[in-house]
């Protein structure tokens, strides 16, 4: 197994966010987090990448990262990217990639092979030299996308990528995270809302429930859990399918 | 689109630099008789280097700080103090100044680092407020600040045999062109570097630096390193030219003036410190005579500045996304001299 998770707790004062959770990631996998808003999937990521600090064991590639800062987790091999864009908003795409491939790793090297590789992967050519800020969305994503992957991660963490895209959009971004861990081979960890979404793309399936874990296993089987569909899916999700 | 429009910009910033200094070097030709005009011209380049720094750290990096007229205060005792006390030479005693400055800009960073935005300001403005009190005590005092009268005499600057002398405002200002370009090179060079993208990627997104291996705890230091110790080092050379120190210059005066001077010049917009240097110098001159009233004007100002020019006379020129005064007329003349060539044919 790639990332391991073991009794992981995160308190807000008096609230739990994340309460004795336990799960793993294989490698090469997708794993995709669902649950309802505030379940504690955002915390979960922050926890694992290091923005936030907790309690419980994270291991890593067979190497522990409690409590390591997120620049530390990155040079690990762990990227990610965030619901609401993240990105160096004043410098253009291609400064961002760059960013993202010279502090990506420890001894601060650019290799060009690797942002011109990331950029033709990414579709973004013909954007790379906007500033990030007038991006459309869907390139600010893809921009993030391409600069996690310009740090030669052997996992990719997606918070929420499809939120606030079009259909069509969409279906580019899964054809795109399925070329990403076919043909790269990367591990991807993804929380997403949209059920289809999940379905389609994950090999497991977690549903989060008051930063506890609800239910584990294959998508198909998940959505079908009882107790899934009464707390997350409800019952029109169940009739639907 | 490619990458290329960056690689104009790092041209554009080299050539509006050298244009500048280009401009400023030819200045004594016409002017060199006039002492007070000189005066005005060889403070601007002292002043432009503090501005200058002062962006690299608020306008590029985003962390407000408080504390640059602290760092240039530092510099220049600790210049001078060095040169009086070990007998060397002033060149060394600005690169103490520099390498002093730059250490304290380090050590006031470290508690900054746990903090954001107001915080940082105040911490800062602390040590600012912190400085007059100690420079006047008795441990000032005993390490050679001449305590509230301050630093009467200063060790002479020279080349060879000649001594540089407050009636030849010429050499000061060459020897200040040369200074100052050297530290806004470095500056730009900075700002160009990956050290500069990393500054500009914790201002815009700490997250998104952080997730992909940005060390903000090492480039945040560095940066207050960087910026303190060129204002550290002008502020040897600022208490070289003056022939004395004293710790009036933390007065309010002197913050509000840069404070001017990086607002028009355009924040994080390089090199519109050195512009707003030159412009702010000028208009505190003329409105010299409104004495005590200047500073409410420079009060206004900045609030006019911030409201109606955010990205200051260099975001004038060069906008950020669309063309600037200079493109914008030669826009106007191709279109034209198209029009007169259709009327011709």
């Amino acid at each position: 197994m790639l990332l391991y998770c073991k009794d992981l707790t995160k308190k807000f004062g008096e609230i739990t966010a994340v309460n004795r959770l336990s799960f793993d990631v294989k490698a090469q996998e997708i794993f995709g987090i669902a649950g309802p808003n505030g379940a504690g999937k955002t915390t979960l990521y922050n926890l694992i990448t290091g923005v936030y600090k907790g309690i419980g064991e994270i291991n890593f590639d067979g190497s522990e990262i409690n409590n390591l800062d997120p620049h530390r987790i990155c040079h690990k091999g762990i990227a990610r990217t965030f619901q609401i864009p993240q990105l160096a908003t004043s410098l253009s795409a291609y400064h961002n990639i760059k960013i993202a491939a010279h502090f990506g790793n420890e001894k601060n090297r650019v290799d060009k092979k690797v942002i011109d590789d990331v950029i033709a992967f990414n579709g973004l050519r013909d954007k790379q030299g906007i500033v990030a800020d007038k991006l459309s969305l869907i390139d600010k994503k893809l921009t993030m996308v391409a600069a996690a992957m310009a740090t030669q991660p052997k996992m990719l963490m997606f918070d929420e990528p499809m939120a606030g895209l079009s259909p069509l959009e969409i279906r580019h971004l899964m054809d795109l995270f399925k070329k990403i861990n076919e043909e790269r081979g990367l591990t991807i960890v993804i929380i997403e809302h949209f059920m289809k979404v999940l379905t389609e793309l994950a090999d497991r399936l977690m549903i989060l429930e008051n930063g506890a874990k609800l239910c584990i296993g294959p998508p198909l089987e998940v959505t079908q859990d009882k107790r899934v569909i009464e707390s997350y899916l409800g019952n029109c999700y169940a009739e639907s399918k | 689109m490619g990458h290329g429009g960056n690689l104009m910009k790092i041209k554009k910033d080299l050539g509006v630099l050298l244009a500048v200094y280009g401009l400023l070097a030819l200045l004594p030709i016409f002017f060199h008789n006039n002492m007070s005009l000189m005066n005005i011209l060889i403070i601007s380049l002292i002043w432009a280097v503090v501005a200058g720094s002062w962006d690299l750290i608020m306008g590029f990096a985003g962390i407000f700080t408080f504390g640059q007229i602290a760092f240039l205060v530092i510099g220049g005792y600790s210049s001078v103090i060095f040169c009086k006390l070990f007998g060397i030479s002033p060149w060394f005693g600005f690169l103490i100044g520099g390498i002093v400055a730059g250490g304290a800009g380090i050590l006031v960073g470290l508690p900054c680092l746990k903090l954001k935005g107001a915080y940082v300001a105040l911490v800062t403005f602390a040590v600012h407020m912190i400085l007059e009190p100690f420079l006047k005590s008795d441990i000032g005092r005993a390490i050679g600040t001449g305590g509230a009268q301050g630093i009467l005499t200063v060790p002479p600057l020279k080349i060879g045999s000649y001594v540089y002398n407050a009636m030849e405002p010429t050499p000061w200002f060459y020897t200040l062109l040369i200074i100052s370009f050297i530290a806004f090179f470095i500056i730009y060079k900075v700002v160009h570097s990956m050290w500069g993208y990393s500054f500009i990627a914790l201002r815009d997104s700490e997250l998104f630096a952080q997730s992909v291996g940005v060390n903000a705890f090492k480039y945040k230091l560095i940066v207050f390193g960087i910026s303190a110790a060129l204002t550290g080092m002008i502020g040897g050379v600022y208490a070289n030219y003056v022939g004395m120190l004293s710790t009036r210059i933390l007065g309010l005066d002197l913050f509000l003036i840069l404070m001017v001077m990086l607002v028009l010049g355009g924040m994080g917009r390089f090199p519109g410190a050195l512009l707003g240097a030159f412009i702010t110098m000028f208009i505190s001159e003329s409105l010299r005579y409104f004495d005590t009233y200047r500073l409410i004007i420079f009060g206004l100002l900045v609030m006019v500045l911030v409201i109606k020019m955010p990205q200051g006379i260099i975001g004038l020129i060069f906008p950020l996304g669309k063309a600037g005064i200079i493109e914008r007329t030669i826009l106007h003349f191709r279109e034209k001299k198209a029009k007169k060539a259709e009327m011709i044919t």
